[in-house]
């Protein structure tokens, strides 16, 4: 199996997210290998995973933590 | 971060394992941090009042997130008229091991990508945060924002093409 850049597009949310065969995969990374402009997006999207993996994230303040602890009956 | 499903969780350690992931979900849907704040209090309170009814048989990160993401979409539908008070970024951040470049750096990247991630739709938004934010497998997605997995992997298609877009200079 054989694919070009648009249908590496539609692969990519299973590349992902889970779900491609085995063939599928082969061919993904196969297109992939000689795809440099493709590669350059596979690994930007990684990047962005990677960003908002590290940085995405939002802690809730401490003080708010409390009170809403003791408001629920926690404490 | 994944969470384990437990069969007799105790509500302390619920609001401890997934008050920061209640409220980062709540906070990038609303956008207001003290709206976000009341979500995660409303939350809690119906996941401990609801406690006994689980019985386990589903993932809980799943089932609290569900909750959370209803109280605050009925959140923004009540109150989009009113101003927001988004957090400001670079303040909250408290990272003492990194150099003061670092921390700017960190500041910056997190300003931009709280503006990216404000630029998607709700939905893409609350699949974009549970999945590459929160660390939830697709399935746990799928259920708590009750639609399919194939419906998830495209919000979560588009938002990760939007955020390139926005966010291509730290990307390479």
């Amino acid at each position: 199996m054989n694919v070009n850049c648009d249908q590496l597009t539609g692969l990519l949310p299973d590349f992902f997210d889970g779900g491609l065969s085995t063939e599928q995969s082969d061919a993904a990374i196969d297109h992939l290998a000689t795809c440099e402009a493709c590669r350059l997006t596979v690994d930007e999207l990684e990047g962005v995973r990677t960003l908002a993996g590290d940085h995405g994230r939002l802690e809730l303040p401490q003080a708010s933590k409390d009170r809403i602890r003791r408001s629920l009956g926690l404490d | 971060m994944h969470h384990a499903s437990v069969r007799t969780p105790e509500p302390g350690w619920l609001f401890d394992t997934f008050a920061d992931g209640v409220y980062t979900l709540a906070y990038r849907i609303i956008r207001d941090r003290h709206l976000a704040e009341d979500v995660v209090q409303e939350t809690f309170i119906k996941v401990i009042r609801s406690l006994a009814s689980y019985r386990g048989d589903g993932p809980i990160a799943a089932w609290i997130y569900r909750i959370g993401y209803h109280q605050a979409i009925a959140v923004t539908r009540r109150r989009r008229e009113e101003p927001l008070d988004p957090i400001v970024i670079a303040v909250e951040m408290d990272r003492p091991t990194e150099t003061v470049e670092e921390q700017v750096l960190a500041g910056e990247l997190a300003a931009r990508l709280d503006e990216a991630i404000g630029s998607l739709s709700e939905s893409e938004r609350a699949a974009f945060v549970l999945r590459d934010v929160e660390g939830l497998s697709t399935a746990e997605v799928a259920a708590a924002l009750e639609i399919s997995e194939s419906a998830v992997k495209m919000r979560l298609a588009r938002s990760r093409e939007t955020l390139r877009r926005h966010l291509k200079e730290y990307l390479t």
